[in-house]
């Protein structure tokens, strides 16, 4: 799993204190590139440190709701659903400013029995304790079956 | 196949398995049990889950052989336990090209975390390379998700975020 944390410098923006972005991105493996990919950000827009606490990975709070080119929803379960916990928890912490991104499958939550080429819109929502931060949706062409 | 995979020597001594204390797992719809701590042949006391239903596993229970543990489905969580696990039981298979049939790969997260593990079921490799190929077949319990024998190519690809930082092992 690809997953980074990032500084960068403190901006002013919103009272939100946490930010979500969603974007596609070209991933490769060691076996070449790696179809429908994408790159999740959380950065902390706020003045204070933010301790995400995860006893999977800090994606277990993501999910991605997408919608088909038929206009319905096409994804089920939880992107969470994947993943094996570990006995304690771990803190993601993040500074004022800082983000942490990570690598994931925009079609994660779309079985493969859903899936069919044309335009998809994915919705990511990260919620941690008492916190639900959403992504601007994006708009993404799949060419084919995968 | 997967039976006889399943057959392997034990890692585990189930006689000194004992319950320590009730444990929910977080996930979207939580799943309650409770931890169990269990010695290792080679020694070592490890912790593992065990749900309610003494059915479910998550994937280590699948690769280490905890689910057909006595009394129930039990499986070692991601972290310090895999790694008491591999340290004691498992060398590393290095190059790649050299796994066999029923050694298992295990993959890396954050903080030498070890968010996945699974069971080598049919290796190929292309020649003139040194790692699996993505046609090689793969047993797997991702998550929640059920279990099931796939290819390499889909387990790291575009449906269950694991990417291609894995490590093979083979029991001692």
């Amino acid at each position: 799993m690809n997953e980074a944390l990032t500084a960068t410098s403190i901006k002013s923006r919103s009272q939100q204190k946490l930010t979500c972005r969603l974007r596609a991105i070209q991933a490769t493996s060691r076996y070449g590139p790696l179809p429908n990919m994408g790159e999740i950000e959380l950065e902390n827009c706020s003045t204070s440190v933010i301790e995400i606490e995860y006893t999977m990975t800090p994606l277990q709070f993501l999910d991605l709701a997408v919608v088909g080119p038929h206009g319905g929803l096409v994804s089920e379960g939880h992107f969470s659903d994947r993943f094996s916990p570990t006995r304690d928890p771990a803190i993601l912490r993040l500074l004022p400013g800082e983000k942490f991104t990570a690598t994931v499958s925009l079609l994660a939550t779309v079985p493969r029995k859903n899936r069919v080429p044309g335009t998809h819109t994915i919705q990511a929502t990260y919620r941690f304790q008492n916190t639900r931060v959403v992504a601007e949706p994006l708009t993404v062409e799949f060419t084919s079956e995968s | 196949m997967k039976s006889q995979l399943m057959a392997q020597s034990p890692l585990f001594n189930w006689q000194t398995l004992r319950e320590l204390t009730p444990w929910t797992l977080l996930y979207e719809q939580p799943i309650h049990g409770k931890i169990l701590e269990v010695e290792l042949i080679g020694g070592p006391k490890i912790e593992v889950f065990r749900a309610e239903d003494g059915v479910f596993y998550f994937c280590h229970g699948l690769t280490f052989g905890g689910k057909a543990a006595p009394g129930g489905a039990v499986s070692p969580f991601s972290g310090n336990d895999v790694r008491t696990i591999l340290r004691c039981s498992y060398a590393a298979v290095v190059p790649d090209a050299a796994a066999r049939e029923g050694d298992i790969l295990v993959w890396s997260g954050l903080d030498n975390d070890a968010p996945h593990s699974a069971i080598l079921t049919g290796p190929t490799v292309e020649q003139g390379k040194s790692y699996l190929s993505y046609s090689s077949k793969i047993l797997t319990k991702n998550g929640r998700l059920p279990e099931e024998e796939m290819t390499l190519e889909r387990l790291i690809g575009d449906e269950f975020s694991y990417g291609d930082s894995f490590r093979l092992f083979r029991k001692n």
